[in-house]
């Protein structure tokens, strides 16, 4: 009797079926696109025009206060879309902490969202679970300007055959280096002109040490003191289960852990924690490094760098920073698809919202908008024309600041197309043209543009995972003795199914490569 | 006997305070520490007696202080009206399970209490609130899922009616020509007092410290609670930890609050609980006799 | 026998009729059940698929078991069982005979503003949340400015220890923090148990001449029992679970300290942060859920054989 009751019940659950089968979604967004190719070809400006008002929902981040002017903002960049397309946005804006958390749930559902940067979940698990929808065939039609704007780094949102994100304009490339207080730098005679190895750095960094005892030479942030030191790890960024190793120049998947270049930096910060110039709580710090430089307990820190890195961590930090660069350039995958704009599977009309995608990528007027709100409300122009690009330096409006304006400039690097808006007063007039440069510069992985997909070895990474992050970030930080450490960390990953990992890694990288004649 | 009973009078107090000692010092190492000069905290880590004071926290919650205002006022007015919807339910449900003769009494509590070890996981109930309840960004999001019903509340004032009402006093009230909701509302409830008081305040903390349904259910920060705000603030370091960017790092560094700040907030979220409290604490003298209800 | 069937029958219906108030009493918090819990209980079945969000849940491919492959292919299988069980388990127990034995001790202070400001007090802890603790344990156990190694070891001389690569002290410290935070709230669920029992025994009690501790024994305990049962039932069916804050935040995720702090939750967080596949964790969830029910059913029945009215259903 019970039991039928439990089955009933349970059948009743399944009817009322939840389950937001995004089903219809998917037919409608494949007819649709076949409908435009039709209509499309030629497409002047007012056939872009919708034939009804549509709305979409656009997610992006911010840092989570209060944003009263968004309706104002929203207002302003509806009157250029909707004379354009037809078209109007909704604005939500979600903080750091949250975004990987509420935007995985709204892809689940398949609502609030239409357009949205993915960032922080792996842009394979969200193409594989139907959350987005493939926009080869709609960057065609309508995405022409995007195509323009990235060039080849749009290929690195390609999941299988097909492309599902467009990454965001900003620093593509990585490049590792060690940021630090540059009034202290200056007084020891720090001399970062000449820092090319971690050994320069660490004949430098004894200086400090000398001159402060205090000081910790070395900081970490969180736990995390060094990742990416030249080395691709195709798709697992900071857990590197298979990587390139060696600036990634030759397409042979390697466990990292048991090559020199890992040894070597292990080791040279196990000797750094041991002469005193690591930070002895690194493995468990609950601060940045850069909180501790600012309470002067630190000298400085590992960081990735980008161009305009010390101007932009000086003004938000309230002192002069310095940088070195100790492993140039590297472009790989990961860094270019960990923030790309995507579709989502639930979203009814794709081609507006393409258009309004590609819209953000080539307008400067609505970009400077949706990046820095209202002219005269939100910022003022300093001197109009003088940035590379041609648009204005800009700073806070008269009478407010970064705590009282009330839409503020955050997360403008996960907004589609920085280098168009306007520059932000403080960062060099030609910031974007040299960020533009950095990424075009930036020595490519062989494996560029290749994107893993780890469904098929799904148990082995769960359990890796689990052994690197017992091992890795100690390892890193110089807490645990080396040689031992290593063998047991080693012997643990392959228990855990390493093998099997990299070789369905390689086994795809080569037919990545076959497909692409490399 | 009675310097007997004095001797486990001082054993028993002196017992007590030690134990409220390692109960309160974390706590005054928590307040000292929101009140500490922000570089001697990280220098010098956390002390109770720090070499440098500071108000530093404090001022940056001033400064915003009607953002930090505003979720106070909604953190009250949800915990208040939540806490009396859901210990009414509670209540209600409760009761039923308690009587010998409710037909179907061990199917409702196996109803009730498998709630408390299956789960859909979050997406379904997501899904179910959003696009069915139409829930999103909205203060029902802080009402309503999770913390309305919990079963556990339920067995536990099932437990206490069926252990500590006694059925004559039921029976009696009946033969006196009285209705179930009457014999609930003015027999069973006044009797229940320490119960409910305890229900009440555990309910309510649920709904104080509650941060989880502002995460799920709520993208305007305009409706945030005070446990949002500091889960958020929280949780920005350990944004910066799983592996942001050059680009996210910088930006998230002009926002990034101080331990101090974390620490002031920690407090003003947990203080008012703390004045509330004994407010609470009169019904838990108040055990009542047969006799008196006889009587 | 035959002639009484009917008749118990028609017994039942006026006893049900005459339950009809108690139905609707029931019936708001049953409704909220099935929104909130039942009918989203219908997602378990994304263990067994591998979701394709954009065909729905229902027609998404089964894939059998795959998605709890993880949980048991794994040199780690044993460690994580091993200590949700384990700490699980010491938690029942000590949280329990603690909460009670201060329970009581509570109720026989005599003086009423010192009771007062004792219940309030050893709640403090419950209301600081599980990160703000971990800041705190940090704050003691830190190697450059804890308090222990600063203000405790130093002064006595004795060698400074790194806390956080120690593996040995860790099961003594979360059991330690689990209690502290803890303890204040199962005490006042056992207190207000307490102070609802009927004075008039205790009168009767004192007339026989029962001392403190035969009172305690042979009626403060036996009146517990019930509550003592029901806690204890609630626990177990969660005792594949772990608070996450406690075994993550609080040993700060060091990894040196894996072996006493993985549990399945933190095991399967660590796991899943980067791969955010959905099948996986429910079928995580069901596996906890599944063990958690089995056990209870369990200890419900034999609870059931020795004394009826105690059994939760």
């Amino acid at each position: 009797m019970k039991k039928r009751n439990f089955a009933a019940l349970f059948c009743a659950m399944l009817a009322v079926t939840m389950m937001a089968s995004c089903g219809d979604n998917n037919t409608s967004s494949n007819n649709n696109t076949s409908d435009t190719s039709k209509e499309t070809t030629g497409s002047s400006e007012s056939d872009l025009r919708e034939e009804e008002l549509v709305t979409l929902d656009v997610v992006t981040m911010s840092s989570g206060k209060n944003e009263p002017d968004i309706t104002d903002v929203e207002n302003a960049m509806n009157a250029i879309l909707e004379e354009k397309f037809n078209c109007n946005v909704d604005l939500t804006f979600i903080s750091y902490a949250n975004y990987a958390e509420q935007t995985s749930l709204m892809l689940s559902s398949g609502e609030d969202a239409d357009l949205l940067p993915i960032y922080m979940i792996p842009l394979p698990t969200c193409a594989n679970a139907g959350q987005i929808i493939p926009l080869d065939d709609l960057l065609e039609q309508y995405g022409q300007g995007i195509k323009e704007q990235l060039g080849d780094y749009i290929e690195c949102g390609r999941v299988g055959e097909d492309l599902y994100g467009v990454t965001t304009a900003r620093d593509l490339a990585n490049s590792q280096g060690f940021e630090f207080v540059k009034s202290v730098a200056d007084e020891v005679g720090f001399d970062y002109e000449n820092i090319k190895t971690l050994d320069d750095l660490e004949r430098e960094l004894m200086k400090v040490k000398e001159a402060y005892p205090d000081m910790w030479p070395v900081a970490v942030a969180s736990g995390e003191n060094i990742r990416n030191w030249g080395w691709d790890p195709l798709g697992d960024d900071m857990i590197n289960l298979g990587v390139l190793a060696d600036m990634a120049t030759e397409p042979v998947v390697v466990n990292l852990y048991e090559t020199d270049q890992y040894k070597d930096l292990v080791n040279e910060m196990y000797s750094w924690m041991q002469e005193g110039l690591i930070q002895a709580d690194a493995v468990n710090s609950t601060e940045t490094y850069t909180t501790l430089m600012s309470a002067g307990t630190a000298f400085g820190g590992f960081t990735n760098l980008k161009p305009g890195f010390a101007e932009e961590n000086s003004s938000s930090l309230g002192f002069e920073v310095g940088v070195v660069e100790i492993v140039p350039a590297l472009a790989c995958t990961n860094n270019v698809s960990r923030a790309t704009w995507t579709i989502s599977s639930g979203c009814d009309n794709p081609e507006a919202a393409m258009k309004i995608l590609n819209e953000l990528y080539v307008n400067p007027d609505l970009s400077n908008l949706y990046m820095y709100g209202i002219e005269g409300v939100h910022y003022k122009v300093l001197e109009e024309g003088a940035a590379s690009n041609g648009q204005d330096i800009i700073t806070w409006a008269d009478g407010v600041d970064a705590t009282t304006s009330n839409y503020r400039k955050s997360g403008t690097w996960l907004q589609p197309n920085q280098f168009i808006g306007h520059v932000w007063e403080g960062s060099e007039p030609d910031i974007w043209d040299q960020q533009r440069d950095f990424n075009n510069n930036a020595q490519k992985s062989v494996a560029f543009g290749f994107t893993y997909d780890s469904l098929p070895v799904t148990n082995e990474v769960t359990a890796c995972t689990n052994v690197v992050s017992k091992y890795n970030k100690a390892l890193l930080c110089g807490a645990l003795e080396p040689e031992s450490t290593i063998a047991q960390f080693n012997e643990e990953l392959y228990a855990a199914g390493l093998q099997n990992i990299i070789d369905e890694k390689q086994k795809q990288l080569n037919e990545w490569l076959e497909a692409n004649g490399k | 006997m009675v310097e007997k009973r004095s001797a486990f009078q001082l054993f028993a107090n002196i017992f007590m305070i030690l134990l409220a000692l390692c109960c309160l010092f974390p706590f005054l190492l928590l307040v000292m520490s929101s009140f500490t000069d922000e570089t001697t905290l990280i220098r010098e880590g956390y002390s109770i007696f720090p070499s440098k004071f500071g108000t530093e926290s404090y001022d940056y919650l001033w400064k915003n202080a009607d953002q930090i205002g505003r979720a106070y006022i909604i953190t009250v007015l949800i915990t208040i009206i939540g806490t009396i919807a859901s210990l009414l339910m509670t209540v209600m449900m409760a009761y039923p399970l308690s009587r010998k003769e409710f037909v179907g009494r061990n199917a409702c509590a196996f109803y009730v209490f498998f709630t408390m070890l299956f789960n859909g996981g979050l997406v379904p109930t997501y899904i179910m609130y959003t696009r069915y309840l139409h829930i999103k960004n909205t203060l029902w999001a802080l009402l309503i899922p999770s913390l309305l019903v919990s079963a556990f509340y339920v067995i536990m004032m099932r437990t206490y009616f069926t252990t500590n009402i006694p059925e004559a006093v039921i029976e009696a009230a009946r033969i006196d020509g009285a209705g179930e909701w009457r014999i609930l509302f003015t027999i069973v409830l006044p009797m229940s007092l320490p119960m409910i008081a305890t229900m009440a305040l555990l309910i309510g903390l649920g709904y104080w410290n509650d941060w989880k349904n502002g995460l799920y259910y709520l993208t305007d920060s305009r409706l945030f609670s005070i446990q949002n705000m500091l889960n958020n603030m929280l949780k920005d370091v350990q944004f910066l930890k799983s592996g942001a960017d050059a680009s996210a790092a910088s930006d998230v560094l002009q926002d990034m609050p101080s331990v101090g700040i974390k620490m002031a907030i920690a407090v003003i979220g947990a203080l008012p609980v703390m004045i509330i409290y004994p407010f609470f604490q009169k019904y838990f003298v108040k055990g009542i006799t047969i006799g008196a209800v006889k009587g | 026998m035959k002639n009484n069937a009917p008749a118990s029958k028609a017994a039942k219906k006026a006893q049900i009729l005459h339950n009809i108030p108690l139905y609707l009493m029931f019936l708001p918090g049953a409704v909220y059940l099935l929104i909130n819990n039942y009918i989203p209980m219908s997602g378990l079945i994304i263990a067994f698929k591998q979701v394709n969000w954009n065909k729905g849940i229902l027609k998404s491919p089964w894939v059998g078991f795959s998605n709890f492959e993880y949980l048991f292919k794994t040199s780690d299988a044993w460690v994580i069982t091993r200590n949700t069980l384990g700490y699980n388990l010491v938690f029942i127990v000590l949280g329990t005979v603690l909460a009670i034995a201060i329970a009581i001790l509570l109720n026989e202070i005599r003086s009423k503003q010192l009771k007062k400001v004792y219940q309030t007090v050893i709640l403090l802890p419950y209301l600081i949340s599980m990160v703000v603790v971990s800041y705190l344990v940090f704050a003691m156990l830190s190697s450059e400015n804890g308090f222990i190694n600063l203000s405790i070891l130093r002064p006595l001389g004795l060698p400074e220890t790194s806390w956080y690569t120690e593996p040995k002290y860790w099961p003594a410290i979360l059991i330690i923090v689990y209690t502290w935070k803890s303890f204040g709230y199962n005490c006042i669920l056992y207190y207000a148990t307490l102070v609802g029992i009927d004075h008039g025994y205790y009168e009767a009690a004192v007339i026989d001449g029962a001392n403190r501790w035969q009172q305690v024994w042979n009626i403060t305990l036996p009146e517990l029992v019930p509550t003592i049962i029901t806690l204890t039932l609630m626990s177990i069916g969660k005792i594949f679970y772990s608070d996450f804050g406690l075994f993550y935040q609080v040993p700060m995720d060091s990894g040196p300290l894996y072996d006493v702090t993985n549990t399945i939750d933190t095991y399967v967080y660590r796991g899943l942060i980067r791969l955010n596949n959905v099948g996986m964790s429910s079928a995580a969830g069901f596996y906890q859920s599944i063990v958690g029910f089995a056990l209870v059913l369990l200890a419900n029945f034999t609870v059931r054989k020795i004394s009826k009215e105690n059994a939760l259903f």
